[in-house]
């Protein structure tokens, strides 16, 4: 037969086939998606060339050993080196990796803010805007120059501007904020109306929203397609080497550094997203840090080479019970379009008929009742392994929680007292609800919800969960359609209190996680910088007082972040208080 | 010739059905700008991105307006990385051809040489053992026989590193994990064409006429029972879409699987619609290679269709 | 060429359908009688109960085979979770077989256009990389069981569609359906009394062998997010679910994973006695 030739011959094809495919396609990592930093020269050059030896410009003193370091992240995003095209996401991995900088930043070891790119700030008498004096002698990496009062301004502007998608112009908007270049090292920043939260979103570390300072000539140059890829011109420690999207980024020390130079000179970040296989590279070896998933920190901490430790700020994890939509227009009065809002649903159990006292008041007995039956400690101890604290105000500011800290705030946990009040507000067998459940913020997420939806079934009714990714959820977010119970986790906390974040991006009317209310952003809009610490204090009880009262948002408990290093190499590794975010590479001290 | 043609237009009305398919998957999802900007931007800056992404067009025209780009073989720009999908694609399909091959190439040289040692050694512990190791084969779920490779070879014996591209070693745990399935697959379904074709009037006659084992089993049993194994060979070359998504998340591989479920997590559409369009392809092209593989095998088929 | 149907040593493939067949009797029997059989809630527990091993391994008698990570008992998870795999394989082949099938005799009997139309679409669902569409889908939806039905369904019936048109090709070439036809049958007649017959050794063997198909793809879903919702139990999203805990709580993985193993195992080798025996012709 003829035929038993053939099939031999096919298969033979195939293999050659796949054979040359293979052949003519292997590359290195030098492909289209990686990014190259420029040559070492002093003249711009633009990117996305053959990735240059840039030593000359690091400039490392002979005497010290290259000393690498590998880490394991779960998301690699993709540099998008362009204020007004940066949203917080990638926007925070430049900003904590030690690229690029902001003008103050947190300090390591105490809730206080240290100048970095600035020698020092004075807030003008009217309260209404700061003169801030520049650093001078600060280089940005690729030979684009000193740092001046004209690469600050234009940060800022660019941020700010039509068309940009970056998370500080809802706060910058609504106050009018304005920058202008005093003089080379001198720049005075305006705003038409007192706000308390300018400052830090702007200047500090600690924010999404955070301004990094730009080299205004690397993107005039360049323009914004090509400069929106180009991995130079930022002033920090490290430099871009290379960033493969979804692979991962290299970072070299940068000699011309203003501050301390880095002990560590190549800092690889790899992206694992299978959180089993972080762990098993960690154990292996192949990373020398990574995140932890509480429930394995301590048997980690048994192996001799790795140790763990919480760090950073803990992220906050809470629930939201949507569809609380009542504003019909924002605190300034403009009308809110559509109205009312396509989640408004007043048959939920948690949300009652806006303008109507007695369905409003039973709504917020049953986010009491929720609230009170979600045993927080029990989730510390059991699925967190004693990681983290409960949480009874969606609040993460350590240091500000200890001084204004009451015991009024405390929610007990109590079935029987919840189911009281279910059927007070007419719902004595319970109510049935969906707990949807984001992923891609913490490894513990779908565990916590599910346990959250747990705690909720004691109340009586049926409560199913769905897990959605958390982009897959936010269009319907946005376009306030949801009435559902959302489980919204996040693995690190910043300086700033998540909630008041939300509320300081749009002071007008958003709060967005599927809720507008009046109330908290009446309080907040009383807020503003000429006050004293203690008149701030007191409206933040006024804050705290009311969002226990209502429950708005059901905190259920805070989670620390683990990190696990191999101990062996790395001896100390100090992080800003700012931000809960792994980071500040250069401060890691080898043994 | 007819035929090919046939199966050509075919191929192109399935890509089209399958760009249908997909686009309006994206459009169920919700508008793409609410996954780039933040919830407060006003409504100007809102109106001028949906311009730029060309979303203030009715979705019809949107969808001609990808078609026609598809010809010209612009697949659109990814909405996370602003860049041409095409680069993106591009950049990823090494590896997962790597892998692929690797796979292949495993399933074949552990799954033929162990199915004609299982056939011939019918019913001795070498064929009780080599089934059952057939039968487990594709009984495992493939993430957890990855997860399993990794613990053992990679934190246990310190033999390989866990993830990654990271040398050569990297591929050896991942090609494992793919090429399982394959392998099991290969054994069992080259072991029973083998004992068929060993038990055939055929073969007996052969056996009979004094020739020895060797030439028996090679030269007439194994080409007659190839048939079976190479259809199975090319479908699962096709059917390792599924294998390598799961293989490469696990192993942190960065090829088109991984692609796939970071565009998935990033609601990245135009990468995603890319993908599933070039998938389809491969599908496409692995079928009909098959399809002239059995008319050129058995002219019966030829004649009746 | 002929094909002849090993026997050899006729023992062993004597003794094989009852080892598959047993293992297949008891699975069934945990399925069907979970609710009795289920010692405690399967979707509910308490978080004080977390990781507790399996009785022989350091655990009690409270949970032989342990709790998982919300302290749920897995055996009662398992007995349930079996109902939940078997149905949906049940209800995958289900659904996909009988389209799959009556397609395939739609086509097989009638050609022509039929027939290529049907093919044709058969072509596109298989080049239509499911596993994609179905994260796709899961993301913008939710995942739902009802949403792994139709995925599941949908990956099977091609194959019943393609192996059942082959067979209905030969059976309506026999004598007593061409005199069926030439007597005025109508064809629904006709299908269903000469030809449904005829196919169902055929369909019975390819629904076996697809169900490890099935099973483990039920798995994988459940692993990239698209399978079975919390918190109704599958095997598939157990084994999942347990993935962090590989070296530290490893029951939470391994249980599952060994019974869709045990699953599996029995009912492919069910499916190849049946071939073996039943349909010789069968390649």
């Amino acid at each position: 037969m003829s035929g038993k030739v053939r099939p031999v011959l096919l298969i033979l094809a195939i293999i050659v086939i796949l054979t040359l495919l293979n052949a003519c396609s292997t590359t290195d990592g030098k492909s289209a998606s990686s990014f190259a930093s420029p040559a070492a020269t002093d003249s711009p050059v633009s990117a996305i060339t053959s990735a240059a030896d840039i030593s000359s410009i690091a400039e490392i003193p002979p005497a010290l050993v290259t000393r690498e370091f590998t880490l394991a992240a779960s998301d690699v995003s993709f540099p998008a080196m362009v204020p007004s095209q940066l949203p917080a996401a990638p926007g925070g991995f430049i900003r904590r990796w030690g690229v690029y900088e902001t003008a103050m930043v947190w300090a390591v070891d105490k809730p206080e803010l240290e100048n970095r790119l600035i020698t020092g700030w004075e807030m003008d008498p009217d309260g209404l805007g700061w003169i801030l004096e520049l650093k001078q002698g600060v280089q940005f990496h690729g030979g684009w120059g000193e740092m001046t009062a004209e690469d600050f301004v234009w940060s800022f502007e660019n941020e700010i501007k039509e068309g940009s998608i970056h998370s500080g112009i809802g706060l910058a908007r609504a106050n009018e904020a304005s920058a202008t270049a005093i003089d080379k090292y001198m720049v005075s920043v305006r705003l038409t109306r007192p706000n308390s939260f300018f400052f830090n979103a702007f200047f500090s570390n600690g924010a999404g929203a955070s301004m990094k300072i730009f080299s205004k000539k690397r993107i005039e140059t360049l323009g914004i397609d090509d400069a929106f890829l180009d991995l130079s011109g930022g002033t920090g420690p490290f430099v871009f080497k290379k960033w493969a999207q979804g692979e991962e980024v290299i970072l070299e020390s940068f000699g011309g550094y203003h501050g301390t130079p880095s002990q560590v000179t190549t800092v690889h970040i790899l992206e694992i997203k299978e959180t089993a296989t972080q762990i098993a590279a960690l154990k292996s070896g192949q990373v020398d840090a990574s995140l932890v998933p509480a429930p394995l920190a301590k048997d980690l901490a048994k192996e001799p080479h790795l140790g763990t430790r919480s760090f950073g700020i803990p992220g906050s994890q809470r629930l939201y019970p949507q569809g609380q939509f009542c504003m019909e227009t924002t605190l300034s009065g403009e009308s809110l379009d559509p109205y009312p809002r396509p989640g408004y649903d007043p048959s939920k159990p948690w949300v009652g008929e806006c303008g109507n006292p007695v369905s409003q008041e039973n709504a917020r007995l049953v986010r009491l009742a929720m609230s009170m039956a979600i045993d927080r400690q029990s989730i510390v101890d059991n699925l967190l392994g004693g990681f983290g604290r409960p949480s009874y105000l969606p609040e993460v500011l350590p240091p500000l929680l200890d001084t204004v800290w009451q015991d009024k705030w405390l929610i007990p946990y109590d079935v029987g007292a919840a189911k009281i009040l279910l059927a007070e507000a007419g719902y004595p067998d319970g109510f049935d609800a969906l707990v949807r459940i984001t992923t891609g913020s913490h490894p513990l997420e779908i565990e916590m919800g599910q346990a959250v939806a747990q705690f909720l079934q004691a109340l009586g009714g049926d409560i199913r969960t769905e897990v959605l990714t958390y982009s897959g959820n936010r269009p319907s977010v946005v376009a306030r359609e949801r009435s559902d119970l959302w489980f919204r986790s996040s693995s690190a906390g910043t300086a700033e209190p998540p909630e008041l974040t939300q509320l300081r991006r749009n002071p007008e009317n958003a709060f967005n996680p599927g809720l507008e209310i009046e109330e908290p952003l009446a309080i907040i809009r009383q807020m503003d910088t000429l006050m004293s610490e203690d008149q701030l204090n007191r409206i933040r009880e006024q804050l705290y007082d009311a969002f226990r009262h209502n429950q708005w948002i059901i905190p259920v408990v805070l989670a620390d972040q683990i990190l696990g290093v191999n101990t062996d190499k790395i001896l100390e590794w100090k992080m800003t208080t700012g931000s809960g975010y792994l980071g500040d590479f250069q401060n890691i001290k080898f043994k | 010739m007819r035929f090919l043609v046939g199966r050509i237009i075919a191929g192109i009305v399935t890509l089209l059905v399958v760009t249908m398919l997909v686009f309006g998957l994206s459009r169920i999802n919700g508008d793409p700008r609410s996954l780039l900007i933040s919830e407060d931007t006003t409504i100007d800056v809102w109106d001028e991105l949906g311009r730029e992404m060309g979303l203030d067009q009715p979705v019809y025209r949107q969808y001609l307006i990808y078609v026609g780009n598809l010809f010209r073989g612009d697949l659109g720009d990814s909405t996370l990385q602003r860049k041409p999908v095409t680069e993106i694609l591009w950049s990823r399909i090494p590896n997962t051809v790597r892998l692929a091959f690797a796979s292949f190439l495993f399933a074949l040289l552990l799954g033929i040489p162990l199915g004609v040692l299982s056939a011939v050694k019918h019913g001795r512990w070498w064929d009780r053992g080599i089934r059952a190791f057939a039968v487990l084969g594709q009984a495992l779920p493939v993430f957890w026989i990855s997860l399993l490779l990794i613990y053992v070879f990679s934190v246990g014996l310190r033999w390989v590193p866990v993830s990654g591209n990271a040398g050569w070693t990297s591929i050896i745990l991942p090609t494992i994990a793919l090429g399982w399935f394959g392998a099991a697959g290969q054994v069992r379904i080259l072991r029973s064409s083998m004992l068929d074709v060993l038990n055939s009037e055929y073969v007996r006659f052969a056996r009979a006429k004094g020739l020895p084992s060797r030439t028996v089993i090679w030269k007439h049993a194994f080409h007659n029972a190839l048939i079976g194994p190479i259809t199975f060979a090319a479908l699962t070359l096709a059917g390792m879409v599924t294998g390598s998504i799961v293989v490469e998340t696990v192993f942190a591989w960065p090829g088109l699987g991984l692609l796939a479920i970071q565009a998935v997590n990033n609601s990245d559409y135009p990468i995603l619609q890319g993908l599933i369009l070039l998938v389809t392809l491969v599908y496409l092209i692995v079928n009909l290679m098959v399809d002239i593989l059995y008319l050129i095998v058995d002219p019966r088929i030829r004649s009746s269709d | 060429m002929t094909h002849t149907v090993v026997i050899g040593e006729s023992h062993w493939l004597h003794r094989w359908p009852v080892i598959p067949v047993v293992m297949l009797a008891i699975l069934i029997i945990l399925a069907v009688f979970a609710p009795v059989i289920a010692p405690y809630d399967a979707k509910l527990g308490a978080l004080e109960d977390r990781h507790i091993p399996p009785m022989l391994f350091g655990g009690d008698s409270d949970h032989i085979l342990g709790t998982d990570g919300l302290g749920r008992d897995i055996f009662s998870r398992i007995v349930h979770g079996a109902q939940i795999s078997i149905l949906t394989t049940a209800v995958a082949l289900g659904i996909g077989g009988t389209v799959g099938t009556f397609l395939g005799i739609l086509s097989g009997y009638f050609g022509g256009w039929v027939d290529e139309l049907i093919m044709r679409i058969v072509d596109i669902k298989y080049s239509v990389p499911l596993i994609l569409i179905a994260l796709s889908l899961a993301t913008i939806l939710g995942s739902s069981i009802g949403l792994l039905f139709g995925l599941l369904a949908f990956m099977v019936w091609g194959q019943f569609a393609r192996q059942v048109r082959a067979e209905v090709l030969s059976i309506v070439k026999m004598d007593y359906v061409v005199a069926a036809r030439s007597a005025g049958a109508s064809p629904a007649r006709i299908m269903y009394r000469h030809i449904l017959p005829g196919v169902a050794g055929t369909v019975a063997v390819i629904g076996t062998l697809q169900v490890g198909a099935v099973l483990l793809t039920e798995s994988s879903l459940s692993f990239l997010g698209a399978g079975v919702p919390p918190p109704t139990p599958s095997w598939g999203s157990m084994v999942a679910e347990g993935r962090l805990y590989i070296d530290t709580a490893w029951w939470v993985s391994l249980i599952p994973g060994v019974f869709i193993g045990l699953l599996v195992v029995s009912v492919t080798l069910l499916g190849d006695w049946i071939r073996d025996h039943w349909d010789p012709r069968f390649k």
